[in-house]
């Protein structure tokens, strides 16, 4: 997870080094006086501290990414993912107008994996000084509990929202999905597809029946791993058809909270005396 | 003796971990399901009363409506066009051609150019709605950027009609845009031919510039 989570934390910061200039700076798109008003004042960000000129943005981009390189690397990861933490949080209220769901999945999954052993397995420091790798014990994996809470919340959350309304309940809402150039149309779809009426309800229904099952079946022990591969194909078909950034990546990143020890047999590389803690990693 | 003692107090210290933990826990789990349940009647004052700490700390989330309750088909761009102050006519760059600018159109963009500029795409689906401040900054970075960084902002408090004929100003129209579609009365779906789109535009705001 710490490999996953800190992967995907590159991409993102890379693609806001690229535009750093236009959404964190006094010469972008959005004053941090403006930045402030939007929230009523209630959040805490470095940038509204200090003015957040030119060269304060660049240098706390590069820190931010060199520490998601140390992450992946597994050099004083808790350290480095409290850090990232900080900065994430910085960068969003700096800017609130161009983050969304996967952000807020970030930041969360940033501070939970604070209080998670990273550094087990899989580390470059531990190599590097020769620590032995160590097994990380169950009074260690709370905190990858609390993964799996937030993963429950966002599902349950989300399907509450979407049967609330009744293009998703009469089955529709996926042929109004398919007209958004924005964001969908991502890989090749036959033509004409969501204008075909079965298969839009089918579809419809089935997004709205998978979000509501996979709160529960992931915590039932004989449905656990039917859920796991429900939720990565939900995830994965969504990622195929729609620009959606990271944000099926982060929610894949999440459902691996799911795994056990045991799970990690389909993957056949993986010896069974090294499982215990390879996840966590 | 001794190490009977060190290993009651390594008991002791492990047992008052493991309730601080679960404590933790149940308070996080509590505060989970609080901020994601939808705005339901029962749960609004709850969230009310720990926004407050979610956002100054930083774990604020929300419910989440991802295209909740209904897909919201946000096909639209913003645009700016420039007139002179003096007599509304289009400003014009060195080709003959009227000084404009548009934010990206997306279905003209690729899979990739959506992907990096994703960033680009939620900023402007969003700024049309966020507020005044948000579309003031926005028009002042365009006119940075197409008038130059010579041009200051001179007044805000312009209507249609206002002129200033003694002024070389220029003045900066910003616009949103959408492109809707229309539903048969029957509420059948229609294929891409039988689609009927309508175009929806207002203004977000008029800013004179000047040298």
């Amino acid at each position: 997870m710490r490999i996953a989570h800190a992967t995907l934390l590159i991409v993102c910061t890379f693609v806001w080094i690229i535009d750093s200039d236009l959404w964190f700076t006094e010469a972008g798109v959005l004053t941090a006086r403006s930045a402030q008003a939007l929230n009523n004042g209630e959040q805490l960000s470095i940038f509204f501290w200090f003015p957040s000129s030119d060269w304060l943005v660049r240098i706390s981009l590069a820190i931010l990414f060199v520490q998601c390189w140390l992450l992946l690397l597994g050099c004083w990861s808790r350290f480095q993912m409290a850090c990232i933490f900080v900065w994430l949080l910085s960068f969003q209220h700096r800017n609130p107008l161009i983050c969304d769901g996967e952000d807020t999945v970030f930041r969360l999954f940033s501070f939970i994996m604070i209080w998670m052993p990273l550094d087990h397995r899989w580390s470059l420091l531990r190599w590097r000084f020769g620590w032995p790798q160590s097994v990380a014990g169950r009074e260690d994996a709370w905190a990858l509990r609390l993964i799996q809470f937030e993963i429950t919340a966002i599902y349950a959350s989300n399907a509450l929202s979407k049967f609330q309304g009744d293009t998703w309940r009469d089955g529709t809402a996926l042929y109004y999905v398919s007209k958004m150039t924005d964001m969908f149309g991502r890989g090749w779809l036959p033509a004409g597809l969501f204008e075909i009426e079965w298969f839009v309800r089918f579809a419809t229904w089935s997004v709205l029946v998978c979000e509501m099952v996979l709160p529960i079946a992931l915590w039932i022990g004989p449905t656990r791993r039917l859920a796991i591969c429900l939720g990565v194909a939900l995830h994965l078909a969504i990622e195929y058809s729609m620009n959606l950034f990271l944000f099926e990546w982060i929610m894949l990143v999440g459902l691996m909270a799911f795994l056990s020890p045991d799970d990690l047999r389909w993957f056949s590389f993986i010896p069974a005396s090294r499982r215990s803690s390879t996840l966590v990693q | 003796m001794q190490n009977t003692e060190i290993v009651i107090e390594s008991t002791k210290s492990k047992s008052l971990r493991r309730v601080c933990v679960r404590c933790f826990m149940a308070l996080a789990l509590v505060v989970i399901a609080i901020d994601t349940a939808p705005k339901w009647r029962f749960v609004t004052p709850l969230q009310e009363s720990i926004r407050p700490v979610l956002n100054l700390t930083g774990l604020w989330q929300g419910d989440w409506p991802l295209f909740a309750p209904n897909p919201v088909i946000n096909n639209g761009w913003i645009s700016a066009e420039f007139y002179a102050s003096s007599d509304a006519s289009p400003v014009l760059v060195g080709d003959g051609r009227t000084l404009s600018w548009n934010s990206p159109i997306w279905s003209e963009c690729n899979s990739w150019n959506k992907f990096y500029r994703f960033r680009h795409m939620n900023y402007f689906n969003r700024a049309a709605y966020r507020g005044k401040n948000v579309v003031d900054d926005l028009a002042d970075y365009i006119a940075r950027e197409k008038l130059g960084p010579d041009f200051r902002l001179v007044n805000t408090q312009l209507t249609e009609s206002s002129r200033d004929e003694d002024s070389s100003s220029i003045d900066l129209r910003l616009s949103k845009n959408a492109l809707q579609i229309v539903l048969p009365e029957d509420r059948s779906l229609p294929s891409p031919e039988e689609t009927t789109w309508i175009y929806v535009g207002s203004g977000l705001g008029l800013r004179r510039y000047a040298q």
